[in-house]
């Protein structure tokens, strides 16, 4: 078994000079005769967050210099699970020419998807990081080397579970529809937007404690907004969400791979 | 150095109807009221296939269509899963499949060349290399810098045909004529093909002309049904498969 999966992690390399142009394409298409180009990257979600903070802050009486990154934190975030899930339904469709052509490791062209997605992130993380160098320059410190970490985390993440959609979409094709459903009731009871006080005090602490999102979002939180380190549970909770999503996408892999061509 | 070679042993293919279904809500509602069972079966797309295949060989498939040989082909690329059997190949594979595919539509030219080039197995300095030379046999022009999706279906296979005709290989498959645009670029493409089948230490060429078998191979494979009915020298496995097309007449 260790062969086969080290076998298999060799073509993905192999092929690496494949897959990561075809990334560089999806970028290079997305701004494409844009003015402001891959600084869309950062002016989207500043544009977004300006405005709901600016409401919800007064709705939730938050303080605007904390409240805008924490929703800027959520929201690029959120946006870069939301958007791999999808993706990841039609990566196997849009990539059936290639599966055609050449016997590649089919997880490349879910990776080729979160790529894109997530350099646009790290992007958007500069955004962020300006952010609270600006507004919470009282936070700069150690606590920040933590980030790197959180960010390969949130790749894990995303990379597992858009191959594991690639390879339901082909089959379901009503799994977007469906996966919208889902992420959409889970994005309401976690706290991308919402403070966290609100979860407390309304007596929902559960949809804390148990919910990966929260502790995602707190490996990001918790050493820009707070000034340090995240817990030993959001590091638990978040590698042992990575480690489970990762055990389904090999399981996925292994049992549709290759059978995968004749549904696209 | 390893020997370049193909050997399969009992090999069957299956095309996966589930992939062919049906699933919406509107036929599950209908199924209830349908009196014959429309299921579809499994296709059986190549049954028991044993032979080997050695380096120097240069082998015709013939066979009417749907008999097997591109999915024979495809199956020895790789692409189709085998359901039993055993499926030995030895050395690089350059497949002429499907020409017109693979192509993102709104990159240049040249940019899919360098795109096809890498799937392809090439490293960017490579199709770098080559890609004067393809831009060359192409006759695309200052075309090669527009966006795919402005070109004709013949102007894409030229493209197509030149990128893979130009990447090397040891093994290599070729399915039917393609239409690649105009005369003078066929005569360009024959040429082609005939160096590519000198340079290639194996040759797979299916095709439903026997002249061009006779031409270029001496080993013959004739398919139907799935199945290898007859396995010789091209002259003989031409003369079969005129028998096979009397008999089916009648």
């Amino acid at each position: 078994m260790f062969y086969r999966m080290s076998q298999y992690l060799y073509r993905i390399y192999s092929s690496r000079y494949f897959w990561w142009n075809l990334t560089l394409a999806d970028l290079r298409f997305k701004y494409r005769r844009t003015y402001f180009g891959v600084l869309w990257s950062i002016i989207q979600p500043l544009a977004m967050t300006l405005l709901l903070s600016f409401v919800m802050g007064r709705m939730f009486k938050m303080p605007m210099h904390y409240f805008a990154p924490y929703i800027f934190s959520g929201m690029i975030i959120w946006e870069l699970v939301l958007a791999s899930a999808i993706a990841g339904c039609t990566t196997l469709v849009n990539a059936g020419c290639y599966i055609h052509l050449f016997n590649h490791p089919m997880i490349i062209y879910s990776l080729r998807s979160v790529l894109a997605l997530f350099i646009n992130f790290l992007y958007a993380m500069i955004g962020l990081l300006l952010w609270c160098f600006i507004a919470m320059p009282e936070n700069i410190g150690f606590p920040y080397i933590v980030l790197p970490f959180a960010c390969v985390l949130l790749f894990a993440w995303c990379w597992a579970g858009a191959s594991i959609c690639s390879f339901s979409g082909v089959r379901f094709h009503d799994l977007p529809q469906c996966l919208v459903l889902v992420l959409q009731a889970i994005w309401f009871i976690s706290p991308v937007y919402f403070p966290l006080d609100l979860f407390r005090e309304g007596r929902m602490t559960l949809l804390l404690d148990y919910n990966p999102i929260y502790h995602l979002l707190e490996l990001f939180r918790a050493p820009l907004l707070d000034g340090h380190f995240p817990s030993w549970e959001h590091w638990a909770w978040s590698i042992g969400t990575a480690v489970f999503l990762w055990i389904l996408a090999v399981v996925f892999i292994r049992g549709l791979e290759r059978k995968t061509i004749y549904y696209v | 150095m390893e020997q370049i070679g193909i050997r399969l042993k009992d090999v069957d293919l299956y095309y996966s109807s589930v992939a062919f279904k049906e699933r919406s809500l509107k036929a599950t509602v209908l199924s209830f009221w349908k009196k014959h069972n429309t299921d579809l079966q499994d296709i059986h797309a190549l049954k028991q296939i044993t032979l080997e295949i050695k380096q120097g060989e240069r082998v015709a498939l013939l066979g009417r269509n749907g008999a097997g040989k591109s999915t024979f082909l495809k199956m020895l690329a790789d692409l189709y899963p085998i359901r039993n059997g055993i499926r030995e190949v030895h050395g690089n594979i350059r497949p002429l499949l499907e020409l017109s595919l693979g192509f993102e539509s709104e990159a240049t030219g040249r940019e899919n060349i360098l795109y096809r080039g890498l799937m392809l197995g090439q490293s960017p300095k490579q199709v770098r290399e080559k890609t004067d030379e393809i831009i060359e046999f192409a006759e695309l022009g200052g075309f090669i810098d527009y966006p795919i999706k402005t070109y004709s279906s013949g102007m894409l296979v030229r493209l197509a045909f030149a990128i893979t005709s130009t990447l090397e290989g040891d093994i290599l498959l070729l399915d039917e004529v393609f239409g690649a645009g105009d005369y003078a670029f066929m005569q360009k493409a024959q040429k082609r093909i005939t160096d590519l089948i000198n340079q290639a230490k194996i040759v797979v060429y299916a095709t439903h002309d026997w002249g061009s078998a006779k031409a270029i191979c001496q080993r013959g494979l004739l398919f139907s049904h799935g199945r290898i009915v007859y396995d010789g020298p091209i002259d003989n496995t031409v003369e079969e498969y005129l028998k096979l097309l009397e008999a089916e007449k009648q």
